[in-house]
């Protein structure tokens, strides 16, 4: 039998901390709880395990302490828990290397598929995925990664994308893209090429390479250049 | 929040600098004339002295006797006359007496009158008494050609040695006062003018250095004004000269520390507070959550941990919200970027529609795009907020349509339910505020939904106003700018204060 994958929960609250743990069990995951940061590190080195789950204010150690330290040695994925939602607050977590970022109050359930999506993503096996070049698309979180940076898309924009990345080398026209996104919409407005520009945008924050093309006169296509 | 639309008031320096101007022009005018009428006095009076003085002169040669002496000394443009009244000193007593004398003439003749007219037949009977009485008289005299003359009279005696003779006579001197009086009107003219012209030179200038006086305090104000809830920063200029302006500005300043600091203290203290709330209601919320679905609970335990969850869920809602106003009210401002609207309204519809309770929820879109410049994540919460709104006043059809409009986006969340009522409008924007009857009651709101519409609307440089008729429903329209485009700053913010439409508002479903 495969062996249950194992998640760290570090959380100095201890009503947060059971739950979480009691909720991990119930699905079927390993677990261990520590409640400051110090300890949550010398759990990681000693249990290397598959996911940690990661409170920001903890004692001892911080929470961006932690998720730094970790990151030098490793890339389990790392899911950040924080009573503070501003977006510089947001950005030094996901610099400092964790992967995702859930503001409390958060539901259980969206935490769980978080952490289902992003074992997943450690383990390719798992179907659901569509990955290219640099991009990975998790079709059952929603999500969607470029260099393992997660990329915040609307529905309508996830489903631009996976079109493209299903089918990477065809050329669509926007006919054909209108038909398949907007089925809804009779044709005539500039739907595609805006939000063509939404993930250009998007997909590029970092000053990456483009990876949907302008064909000319046909319409649009992804590709690795 | 702070109301700033009366603090800037430009008016009170100008009528200030008026009424220093008209005080001071006052206080001027009036020292001026005083000036001005003792000149016109003094000069009057010195100049009738002079003319009279040199009368005098000749007058007392003449009367003494020196005729000739005397007539040496009379300035060309006098006139004189000479009429022997007696033998001796006999000396007559009556007016008609010194009429009836006999006029002496001068010999050689070389002295004339400038004009053949007499003295004496302009005189009074009453002066002549006078002369008579007392011995002499002056008096202004117009002479029939219009000349005003300075008359002096005398009685003396005429003696004439060679003779062995002397007469008494009455001697009359006439200098012309005609320079003296055009001299003396035209000074009062020119005076008059002069004090014309420095009250007006004065004015101007005090009402252009009141304006540098008072620019100071000008400063001061537009400074003043400048200061809101959202930028408490901003500090008066405090002068250099340690004037009143300088204490104005120091003491304005003072206030204004301990007012940030109170609100910095009141707006930490939002923060802190949900901070802290939030993790003992995630807590809550967790361990319900857990009971409900993996334990096995009573159909009596379910209820009330759905009761739990349902509250602890509120209880973070409330949270969530207390923290978006703190940030609103640290200044926060939001990213924006092209995107959307369109999908921002199906996603609403789609997350509300099957929580609706049965109430109908529409979208009207004029095609797939409906593009603005804004923040997502915040727009949708506005969408959200007017729809639930909406459907805890009791709705039973609500309607989302977006148009784009030649300034921007109008985003319109019209409802059928019972409308709010006028008195409620003007507060509806406000934090807790709830509108009796209906729209209280059991709703789940925060009763911040509504302030927090209003911030974001307003961070996105629009506008959100709200129509309403009792028992025909609501309507809520959010004016963003188009993408590029910004709303005119002047209405930028304001809040429509609901006063009825000629127009329905549109009804879904109705």
């Amino acid at each position: 039998m495969e062996r249950k994958p194992l998640v760290l929960i570090v959380e100095d609250e201890k009503e947060i901390a059971k739950f979480i743990d009691l909720e991990l069990q119930a699905e079927a995951y390993d677990t261990v709880v520590s409640y400051d940061g110090v300890t949550g590190l010398s759990k990681f080195r000693e249990l290397n395990p598959d996911l940690v789950v990661l409170d920001l204010m903890l004692p001892v150690l911080d929470g961006l302490e932690v998720a730094r330290r970790i990151r030098k040695t490793s890339n389990t994925p790392i899911i950040i828990l924080t009573a503070k939602d501003s977006v510089d607050d947001k950005v030094t977590g996901l610099d400092s290397g964790a992967d995702d970022y859930l503001v409390k109050p958060f539901s259980i359930e969206e935490l769980l598929a978080r952490v289902r999506a992003h074992l997943r993503r450690v383990n390719p096996a798992v179907t659901g995925e569509v990955r290219v070049a640099d991009l990975v698309m998790n079709l059952d979180g929603r999500e969607a990664f470029r260099d393992g940076r997660r990329i915040e898309l609307s529905a309508k924009e996830f489903e631009l994308l996976e079109l493209f990345a299903r089918n990477p080398g065809k050329v669509f026209n926007r006919f054909e893209i209108e038909e398949k996104v907007w089925p809804e919409y009779t044709g005539g407005s500039n739907v595609v090429d805006v939000y063509v520009g939404y993930l250009r945008r998007k997909l590029e924050t970092q000053g990456e390479r483009r990876l949907i093309h302008t064909v000319r006169g046909v319409g649009y296509v992804l590709r690795e250049e | 929040m702070w109301d700033t639309s009366c603090a800037k008031s430009d008016g009170a320096p100008v009528t200030l600098r008026l009424r220093l101007t008209l005080f001071y022009g006052a206080f001027f005018a009036l020292v001026v004339s005083f000036v001005a009428v003792s000149v016109y006095l003094l000069t009057e009076r010195s100049l009738t002295a002079s003319l009279e003085e040199r009368a005098r002169q000749a007058l007392s040669d003449l009367s003494s006797g020196a005729v000739l002496e005397g007539l040496r000394k009379l300035p060309g443009d006098a006139y004189y006359e000479i009429l022997i009244v007696g033998q001796g000193d006999q000396v007559p007593s009556d007016a008609s007496a010194v009429r009836a004398g006999v006029p002496y003439v001068e010999p050689s003749r070389f002295r004339p009158n400038p004009t053949d007219e007499s003295l004496v037949a302009q005189l009074s009977d009453a002066q002549l008494t006078e002369l008579l009485d007392t011995g002499s008289m002056a008096a202004g005299v117009t002479l029939p050609s219009g000349e005003h003359l300075r008359v002096l009279g005398d009685v003396g005696r005429l003696s004439f040695p060679a003779q062995e003779i002397a007469l008494s006579a009455a001697v009359f001197v006439g200098v012309p006062a005609t320079n003296v009086a055009a001299t003396v009107e035209q000074l009062a003219q020119d005076l008059g003018l002069t004090v014309v012209a420095a009250f007006v030179v004065f004015a101007i200038g005090v009402f252009l250095l009141s304006r540098q006086v008072l620019r100071p305090l000008e400063r001061v104000t537009q400074a003043a004004g400048r200061v809101t809830g959202r930028d408490l920063a901003q500090r008066v200029p405090v002068p250099k000269s340690r004037d009143e302006i300088y204490e104005l500005a120091v003491t304005l300043n003072h206030m204004l520390d301990r007012l940030e600091e109170s609100f910095e203290t009141q707006r930490r203290f939002t923060a802190d507070a949900s901070h802290e709330l939030r993790t003992p209601v995630t807590a809550i919320a967790g361990h319900a959550n857990y009971l409900v679905r993996r334990t096995r609970p009573s159909a009596e335990q379910v209820d009330s941990l759905t009761v739990i969850r349902r509250e602890a869920e509120r209880m973070g809602k409330l949270v969530a919200d207390l923290l978006e106003l703190a940030r609103a009210d640290a200044g926060f401002a939001i990213d924006t970027a092209p995107m959307n609207l369109v999908e921002v309204l199906e996603a609403v519809h789609m997350e509300i529609a099957p929580v609706a309770g049965g109430v109908e929820i529409a979208v009207d879109t004029p095609g797939p795009v409906v593009e603005v410049e804004g923040d997502a994540a915040r727009l949708k919460q506005v969408a959200l907020n007017l729809v639930q709104n909406a459907v805890n006043a009791g709705a039973r059809h609500v309607r989302l349509s977006v148009e784009r409009e030649r300034e921007g986006v109008r985003l319109e969340v019209l409802d059928d339910g019972p409308g709010i009522p006028d008195t409620a409008i003007p507060h509806l924007f406000d934090r807790f505020y709830r509108v009796d009857g209906a729209r209280s009651g059991r709703g789940n709101g925060s009763g911040l939904g509504l302030a927090i519409v209003k911030w974001i609307v307003q961070q996105h440089g629009g506008r959100v106003e709200v129509t309403s008729r009792h028992g025909e429903g609501t309507v809520f329209t959010v004016l963003l700018p188009g993408v590029g485009a910004r709303l005119d700053p002047a209405r930028t913010g304001s809040v429509d204060d609901g006063s009825p439409r000629p127009s329905r508002p549109k009804l879904p479903g109705v």
